[in-house]
This record gives structure tokens, C-alpha cells and sequence, in this order.
């Protein structure tokens, strides 16, 4: 029977030079892998604080430019606010005129009209006649027009002699127009 | 050094490592990866992220920089284009309450018309806060009046025509009762308007 023998010397510090050969042979690959990840990162954080340094002036100096003209902006938030209020107002008051106009015009000469009301943009139309033909006519020559969404006849009474109506008349739909 | 070494301990390749059945290099190898990758590694990718996240931000406030010049830009030129009206947008709106021109214009209205004033009273108007210039604030002015409707049809549209905006809220035209001549109706109004 043989019995091999080694004949390689051992050393007694197995440890360090087990730690040697590591150094040597594989802690080279994690120093260059290392080494070119502090110099990519090196060179591109240079770059990038280049770029951060000149974006910064730039918005430093757009928001000088911003802060000049804040008065400019004001006065322009404040006409524009008028502006859009005088627009509001202006088309109010066309459309006040021309549902007035309508209902006037709507009224047949046989009605008797004892008072209206008119309250942010709805009407209510009082009056009589003699003979409620009249009142249907007009109440249907409303409806047939389609101006106002909302027409309501109620209170439809005979009095002495003639017929009292009340006609509520809103939600007016053909603001295009004014 | 290589010399000392036994051959068996000689890699061709990095991973060959992981074929050797003695731990101790791959303990090694694991061990100082981790140490470099946390502490080289790790800080310096960690700057260079936040460094892009900082550009990407500042790239965006730039971005919204730009617009607001483009605005600006877009508002001079809006501006210089209505500056000669603003003092016409004045007129019609006042920057003041000016309650004293609001009666008279509706008063001398009235009268024009042929319209009997009985009342005509403003409440409810805040003279001490400070117009913070961002809503019109209204002044409305109640009234009551006696004529006609013809007449009160010409006041609406002459109150209307003055320079000054004016909007009627509330009207109410009643006939006291059918005897009443139609000349002697009695009118009541709300009339709004305001000041920016």
C-alpha cells in the first residue's frame, strides 16, 4: 500500500498567506471595479454640477425677471378682473333689455297688466282680461316660443267681470342671442 | 510571491472562485465586495443620484421659469395693447365707491324720465375694509319711484347707457288697484353696482 506524501511546504501562517493570495488574485478585481466606478462617478458629477451651477443662475435671474414685473402682473390680474366684470355686467343688461322687449311685445293689447316683477332674471307677469281666450293665447304663444324653460300659469281667477292670471316666466334660454 | 503559492492555488479567472471548495476566498471575496460597495461604492452612486434628481428638479422650475417670462412677455404685450382703455375701464368700473356720482346719475335718470321719486336709500356698504382687488364690491341702491311703465322701460335703458355700470337686480311694478291710472304706477327697484 502507498501512502502519498505531500512534500510542498506549509507554511504555519496559512491565514496570511491565504489573505496574500487574495490580494494578489482576486481583491485587484474589486479595486479596478471600484476604481472606475469613483471615476465615472468623478467625471460625471463634475459635469452635473456644472450643469446645476448655470441652471441655478439661470433661474436666479428669471426670477429676478419674474419679481420686476410683479406690479405688471397685478395690474393685469386687476383689469382683467374688470374687464370680466364689465363683460358680465354688459351682457346682463343686453339680456334684461331684450326679455323685456319679448315680453312687451308678447302681451296681447287685451291684457290688462297690473304689475310685474322682475328678480335676477326671472319675470312674474300679472294682470287680467275680459275674456280668458286672451290669457290662453298669450300663455301659448309662450309656451310655442320657447323663450323662457320655466312658464307657469297659476292663480287663474274670475273676478268680477274679468279673469286674473299670474305667469311665472324664468330660466331664459336663448342668451346666444344677446 | 507566486512562487510560494501552490499551484492548485493559481486562478485562471475570477470565477474560479467559486469553484474551489476552500470558502475562505469566497468568504474573502464577498466580505471586502461588501465593505467597498458599501462604503465606496454605495456613497459615492448615492451623490451622483441625488445630484441627478436635484438637476432633473432644477431643469423643471427652469422649464417653469420660461413659461412664466413667455407669460409676462404675452401680458406687456397685452398691456401696452389696452393701456390707452384702462382709464375707459376705470369709468366704467371705479376704483372707488364714489357714492355721490352713483345717486346723482341715477337721480338726473329719474327726472329725464318723468319718474316721481319717493325714496331712495343705499345700506349695507363696507367703507372701512380694504378692497383686496380681487371681487368687485357691490353697492346697491333701493328705490321708489312713481310713473309709467313706458317711462321706467326708458330709465332702465338710460341707466344702462350711462358710463358707468349699473345692473338692475329687482324691480316689482305694481298697479295699486284697477283704477289706477297707468301713468301713476308704483315702482320699486334694486339697483347694484361697483367698484373695484
Amino acid at each position: 500500500m502507498k501512502k502519498k506524501i505531500n512534500l510542498i511546504y506549509r507554511s504555519k501562517s496559512e491565514f496570511k498567506e491565504k489573505f496574500l493570495h487574495f490580494v494578489y488574485y482576486y481583491l485587484r478585481y474589486i479595486l479596478v471595479i471600484v476604481q472606475i466606478t469613483v471615476i465615472f462617478v468623478f467625471f460625471n458629477k463634475i459635469r452635473t454640477d456644472q450643469e446645476i451651477i448655470d441652471l441655478d443662475e439661470s433661474i436666479n435671474q428669471k426670477n429676478e425677471i419674474i419679481t420686476v414685473s410683479k406690479p405688471l402682473i397685478e395690474q393685469f390680474l386687476y383689469y382683467r378682473q374688470k374687464m370680466e366684470a364689465i363683460e358680465k355686467i354688459d351682457k346682463n343688461q343686453k339680456l334684461l333689455e331684450v326679455q323685456l322687449e319679448y315680453l312687451l311685445s308678447s302681451i296681447p293689447k287685451e291684457i290688462v297688466l297690473t304689475g310685474l316683477i322682475y328678480n335676477k332674471g326671472s319675470f312674474t307677469v300679472t294682470g287680467y282680461s275680459i275674456d280668458p281666450e286672451n290669457i290662453r293665447i298669450f300663455y301659448e304663444k309662450l309656451k310655442r316660443e320657447n323663450r323662457f324653460n320655466g312658464i307657469s300659469l297659476s292663480n287663474l281667477k274670475k273676478n268680477i267681470g274679468n279673469y286674473n292670471f299670474l305667469i311665472i316666466l324664468d330660466d331664459w334660454q336663448n342668451e346666444s342671442s344677446v | 510571491m507566486t512562487g510560494k503559492m501552490s499551484p492548485q492555488f493559481e486562478p485562471k479567472n475570477i470565477f474560479q472562485i467559486f469553484l474551489k471548495k476552500d470558502y475562505v476566498y469566497l468568504i474573502l471575496f464577498f466580505f471586502m465586495s461588501t465593505f467597498f460597495v458599501y462604503f465606496i461604492i454605495y456613497p459615492n452612486l448615492k451623490q451622483l443620484i441625488l445630484a441627478g434628481i436635484k438637476l432633473d428638479e432644477l431643469k423643471e422650475i427652469n422649464k417653469q421659469s420660461d413659461l412664466a417670462i413667455n407669460k409676462i412677455i404675452t401680458i406687456q404685450a397685452n398691456i401696452e395693447k389696452l393701456r390707452n382703455d384702462f382709464d375707459f375701464f376705470d369709468r366704467l368700473i371705479f376704483k372707488k365707491p364714489a357714492i355721490n356720482k352713483f345717486l346723482s346719475d341715477v337721480e338726473s335718470s329719474l327726472l329725464a324720465n318723468n319718474l316721481k321719486l319717493s325714496k331712495l336709500y343705499i345700506n349695507d356698504i363696507d367703507l372701512i375694509s380694504k378692497n383686496n382687488q380681487e371681487v368687485p364690491i357691490l353697492i346697491t341702491l333701493k328705490g321708489e319711484v312713481t310713473g309709467s311703465f313706458k317711462d321706467f322701460y326708458r330709465f332702465i335703458k338710460e341707466v344702462h347707457q350711462q358710463t358707468r355700470l349699473k345692473e338692475f337686480e329687482l324691480f316689482e311694478i305694481e298697479r295699486e288697484n284697477e283704477s289706477t291710472d297707468a301713468s301713476s304706477l308704483k315702482i320699486k327697484f334694486e339697483l347694484k353696482t361697483n367698484y373695484l
